[in-house]
């Protein structure tokens, strides 16, 4: 196992190379002269000279690159050219709202796609399983800014329910401690507040995972019919053990490889997909902050965003290959053979 | 810390009692300040904050631009009118507890113009002091005592005391700035009613009650200036009272709000013009036959009637008709897309052209849906054979690139800062406000009219500056530099219990006569 | 998304039971229905569509929808349903251009991996695995945000961050078809390498890459809605369904016709292309 996790732990390190490399690469596939676009023609040889040099443009490339890299192990991304901030500063300060968005969102599509899976796999050719698959197919089609919009209108504007955007409520007072307001409202011991941040990630959370639910539901039901047709579990049945023994301690937990294939990539989904949430729910998130450093062609605040955002994706699918060794015994025995 | 601390757990505890609410006021915005240094930013979001943080040494009245004290409380000035002596208010204290004193006035200033001033060059210019020409006009600042300073000038100048009540004549602590430097614009110092507290970027400003405040202090304990891009967003916020007040309202939504008893809408004449500024650097917009032309092409009564909903007036003169020295006489380009497509013809284009056309996505005072009215006006140049581009911005970034003039036909308006012409002709039309950062976006050079605008500075009778002014506007409409569309109204909105607030005509936005009645 | 369908080549009469397979599923014709209706109205859009999508009718602006204009005016007085209508051409060779880009140039990637394998293979894939280590749409938009807005960029955006997909789909068919015997047999008899990809390999890949782009046409259409909905797709004027649920936001409650209208079209287009997709696979799957 262990000897697994040090191979997978060291696959790393060339996989973020690359993503650094090709981000790297982004600001050199601008046509033109990058420090142009950025300044616009009026612009001094002077300041252009001057902004090339700060950008590093004017070295061979592999100088760059080697510059480029050495400034971020330093935790350097740069500084955005409209705020004048450190862009590592910036991202810091709206990472948290992301994760926390994306996490609930991910909590909601896991909960659903997961029962509602489970469900139809078990009760197949029924109503409910049509229904279900009906549903999520339907997910699985879901624009998702129509939904949020959809969301808005009908929750917020027809029925009141829940607010606009935002994260809080403006009169909501919490110390700015971790940058994850659940937690931080739960640490100041603060449930009038707690609950206020959690009215605030209802719809954004179920907007966001609306569609990875239904992801997560029809490759839920499709492997666990391929594992409820096995020897061991007709041996199960006909043990006597209960519905639940055999569905959540049995089949389950063995179709649920290719189920955590599928929550891997949708992390992905998810983290794209906070652009547009954050968007449409005003949440002063990294996605919406990169929308606006696209629309200033801000170029080196766009490469800090996609850097940390495929970062942390990296990461995570680096947890679910961990927890494949951990579930899938195979694995590990391939890997320690290898 | 420890107070702070305390207070915070006071404030937690007072809040759980859910009491505090009453007197905190939510104000929603459709953008986020670009920066708090007073000097150093030209936008109303910007500005919107800071009139509550800072106070300059005059004011205007609640109700127009008349000049009144403000941190000083009364002056003189010199028979040859180029020098200003203030007698400054005794006992102010900044927000950060140092005194108030001439010092800090002649920091305030001599930062913009003096060369070897230790924050000079800051990242960033100075833009107001810079397109206003003030090194031309400021000789010097000097305290003459504690309480004392004198302002010399190079020449007189009329508009120059209603000058000193713009935001960039705010007085900032000294100490704030050599302590912070560059980051000063993240935390402010001032002396004014509110203090600031907290900034989450594109979220919200937390400013709090001042309590050294040397006047009637605010009768509202929190002020917090939150940003909703969202239009609609901020109009549901609004009516769920997650905000108190809102400005900049979609005109489609006037009637919304009128139909609803819980909320008041304030509304009253602006005094400012949005525009469409054609690049005349950059052919074929150096051709005045060709913005002549785009001048006829536009149909300006469309856009009052369908976008703005009767909120505006269509636009002849760069200048407002609420303001002293607008010229009546002159004619407007109509409307009359036929003539629009001879003069391309003469200019040389009969099939029209290319181009790209610069609109804004947030709402301003003199357009609060830019991108909408840039689909309008698209349209209306396709119909003359003109094919433009729209292309767009995040707003501080908009506003760097047009005053580098890096656009070939932009939308852009202002708000009047003083009640003066020469604060909109001379800073968005002479040829001195071409240089960067340009507020010319037009980049409109004109000596004719360089000449009249100097001559109305200096004059001090307002008949003859009148006289200056209208024949500067008769220039202006020769030459069409720009196409003016509106003088939009000014509006605001808020819930029934905040009373107090008051439309003032330079969009200032002042918060510390406003209170919340019990809910 | 990988199937191993190299039993089709040598089953005989694979392909009929294919197409069996595919008519009895019944969602997977409903899916079809759908999309030859948007492909007809793409066509015979000049004709089906009542007014000009571009012109302005300021006047008339956000009027509800009526005998005149059945899905109502938008924002500038324009018929929402001629929009929509013409709005169907943009997606769909929105989607088309994308799918093709990704197919072409994947498919030659996927190709010259599998078959000349060795270094060449592992520095191809390792390539796409890192294209695939970035979400889709994040990838998209830093394309775009690089090559500037637009339509072209938002296809070519698209295109690219699917290339991976049928790069490894094609390799994964040629890995097993490399060693068949009618190959070996091929080579045998003389037969040069680009023959045997032509004749021999990439037939094989067929009905998988049809399945692949059938819901890759799904993803692709969603995805540049939704950039055209952020900004960085479709510019206004153009009638393209993101663009104009975007130009939409602030009329949701006033004007809901105006979001209504071209949200309904892409899930409906989307779904379809679901469906369809679906169907395939499931023709396709021996285990079913």
């Amino acid at each position: 196992m262990r000897a697994f996790i040090l191979k997978r732990l060291l696959l790393l390190f060339p996989t973020l190379l690359g993503i650094v490399a090709l981000v790297f690469l982004m600001i050199h596939l601008v046509p033109g002269d990058p420090a142009q676009v950025m300044l616009g023609e009026r612009a001094s040889a002077k300041t252009l000279e001057a902004l090339r040099q700060q950008l590093g443009l004017d070295q061979p490339l592999h100088i760059q690159f080697a510059k480029y890299v050495g400034d971020l192990v330093q935790g350097d991304l740069g500084r955005s050219i409209k705020s004048r901030e450190k862009i590592s500063r910036e991202l810091l300060d709206r990472f948290p709202a992301t994760m926390e968005l994306t996490l609930v969102a991910m909590l909601f599509a896991l909960v659903l796609g997961l029962a509602a899976g489970v469900l139809s796999a078990t009760r197949r050719g029924t109503l409910l399983d049509y229904l279900g698959m009906t549903a999520s197919l339907a997910g699985v089609s879901m624009p998702i800014f129509w939904l949020g919009l959809m969301m808005i209108v009908v929750m917020s504007m027809v029925l009141g329910l829940f607010p606009v955007s935002g994260r809080l409520s403006a009169h909501t007072v919490l110390p700015h401690a971790s940058g994850f307001y659940l937690l931080d409202s739960l640490l100041a011991f603060d449930l009038r507040a707690f609950a206020d941040v959690l009215w605030h990630l209802v719809l954004p959370g179920l907007t966001l995972g609306t569609v990875p639910a239904a992801v997560i539901a029809r490759m839920t039901r499709s492997s666990m019919l391929e594992v409820l047709k096995e020897d061991y579990i007709r041996t199960a049945w006909a043990k006597g053990l209960s519905e639940r023994a055999v569905v959540f301690r049995h089949a389950l937990k063995n179709a649920f490889i290719p189920i955590l294939t599928v929550i891997s990539l949708q992390f992905g989904y998810l983290l794209g997909g906070a652009v547009i949430t954050e968007t449409i729910f005003a949440w002063p998130g990294v996605g919406r902050w990169l929308l606006l450093a696209v629309n200033a062609r801000d170029f080196r605040a766009v490469q800090g965003g996609v850097l940390l955002v495929a970062t942390t994706f990296v990461l995570v699918n680096l947890v679910a290959d961990l927890l494949y060794a951990w579930l899938d015994p195979r694995i590990k025995y391939e890997a320690e053979e290898a | 810390m420890l107070p702070r601390l305390v207070m915070f757990l006071v404030l937690v505890l007072a809040f759980g009692c859910g009491q505090q609410q009453s007197s905190t006021l939510v104000f929603g915005r459709g953008g986020d300040s670009v920066g708090l240094d007073p000097a150093l930013e030209t936008d109303g979001e910007s500005f919107k904050v800071c009139d509550n943080i800072y106070e300059t040494l005059v004011t205007f009245k609640p109700e127009n631009t008349e000049v009144v004290p403000g941190l000083a409380e009364s002056w003189t000035v010199s028979k040859d009118r180029m020098t200003y002596t203030f007698q400054l208010r005794k006992g102010v204290k900044f927000h950060d507890g140092t005194d108030f004193e001439a010092s800090d006035v002649v920091f305030s200033l001599a930062r913009q113009f003096k060369p070897d001033h230790p924050f000079h060059e800051v990242e960033g210019a100075y833009q107001y002091w810079n397109s206003m020409s003030m090194s031309d006009i400021v000789k010097d600042v000097r305290g003459i005592d504690l309480h004392t300073v004198a302002i010399d000038l190079k020449r007189p100048n009329a508009p120059f005391l209603s000058n000193l009540a713009m935001n960039f004549c705010a007085i900032v602590s000294p100490e704030a700035v050599s302590k912070y430097g560059a980051d000063y614009p993240r935390h402010p110092v001032g002396t004014g009613p509110f203090r600031f507290v907290r900034w989450i970027k594109d979220d919200r400003v937390t400013l709090e009650r001042n309590d050294t405040y040397w006047g009637t202090g605010p009768a509202i304990e929190r002020l917090i200036f939150k940003s909703i891009p969202e239009n609609m967003a901020r109009l549901i916020a609004l009516r769920q009272g997650e905000i108190d007040g809102m400005d900049n309202l979609v005109p489609d939504f006037v009637a919304d709000i009128e139909a609803h008893s819980d909320l008041k809408l304030l509304s009253q004449a602006g005094m400012n013009v949005g525009y469409l500024a054609m690049n005349n650097d950059r052919p074929p917009f150096d051709n005045v036959k060709v913005r002549r032309a785009l001048n006829h092409a536009i149909n300006k009564k469309s856009l009052v009637d369908n976008l703005y909903q009767g909120l505006a007036i269509p636009a002849v003169n760069p200048i407002p008709p609420t303001l002293w020295g607008y010229h009546d006489g002159i004619e407007g380009y109509a409307y009359e897309p036929a003539v629009a497509r001879q003069l391309l013809a003469e200019a040389g284009f009969p099939n029209g052209f290319e181009t790209t056309l610069w609109a804004m996505p947030v709402p301003r005072p003199y357009m609060p849906q830019p991108l909408k009215i840039a689909q309008a006006i698209q349209a209306d140049l396709k119909a003359v054979g003109v094919n433009a581009k729209i292309v767009s911005f995040e707003w501080g970034t908009y506003l760097d690139k047009v005053s580098r003039g890096q656009h070939d036909m932009a939308l852009l308006g202002w708000t009047g800062d003083n009640g003066d012409p020469d604060n909109f002709l001379y800073v968005l039309l002479d040829k001195s406000a071409t240089a960067h950062p340009a507020n010319n976006i037009a980049f409109y050079r004109s000596d004719p009219l360089h000449g009249l605008l100097l001559k109305a500075q200096h004059e001090v009778d307002i008949e003859i500056r009148t006289d200056l002014y209208k024949q500067a506007q008769e220039i202006v409409h020769r030459d069409a530099p720009w196409v003016p569309l509106v003088h939009a109204s000014q509006t605001a909105a808020f819930r029934k219990h905040v009373s107090g607030f008051a439309l003032h005509p330079t969009g200032s936005k002042w918060f510390h006569g406003v209170s919340i009645d019990a809910r | 998304m990988q199937t191993d369908v190299s039993y089709l080549a040598s089953v005989p009469g694979g392909s009929s039971l294919f197409w069996r397979r595919l008519k009895r599923n019944r969602l997977a014709l409903v899916g079809g229905g759908i999309l030859t209706f948007f492909l007809l109205t793409a066509a015979g859009a000049p004709l089906l569509a009542p007014a000009d999508p571009l012109v302005q009718d300021l006047y008339h602006r956000l009027s509800p929808p009526s005998y005149e204009h059945p899905f109502g005016t938008d924002d500038f007085g324009r018929d929402v349903l001629s929009r929509v209508i013409y709005g169907s051409r943009i997606s769909l060779r929105i989607g088309v251009v994308a799918v093709l880009i990704a197919l072409v140039v994947g498919s030659s990637i996927g190709l010259v991996a599998g078959y000349w394998g060795g270094k060449i293979d592992q520095v191809l894939m390792r390539i796409m695995d890192l294209l695939l280590a970035f979400p889709s749409i994040l990838l998209a938009i830093g394309i775009v945000a690089v090559l500037g807005p637009g339509l072209e960029n938002a296809m070519l955006a698209i295109g690219t961050v699917a290339v991976p997909q049928y790069a490894r789909l094609v390799r994964g068919s040629v890995l097993t078809i490399r060693e068949q015997e009618y190959v070996a047999a091929a080579r045998a008899l003389g037969a040069g390498d680009v023959r045997i990809v032509l004749y021999a390999v990439l037939p094989n890949c067929l009905t998988p890459l049809i399945v692949q782009s059938t819901l890759g046409l799904a993803t692709a259409i969603l995805d540049a809605a939704g950039l055209s909905f952020l900004g960085l797709g479709a510019q206004p004027p153009l009638p393209e369904w993101g663009a104009m649920l975007n130009g939409g936001r602030e009329l949701v409650l006033s004007a809901p016709w105006v979001l209504t209208f071209p949200g309904l079209a892409i899930f409906l287009n989307v779904l379809a292309f679901n469906l369809l997709g679906d169907g395939l696979r499931d023709a396709l799957d021996p285990r079913s």
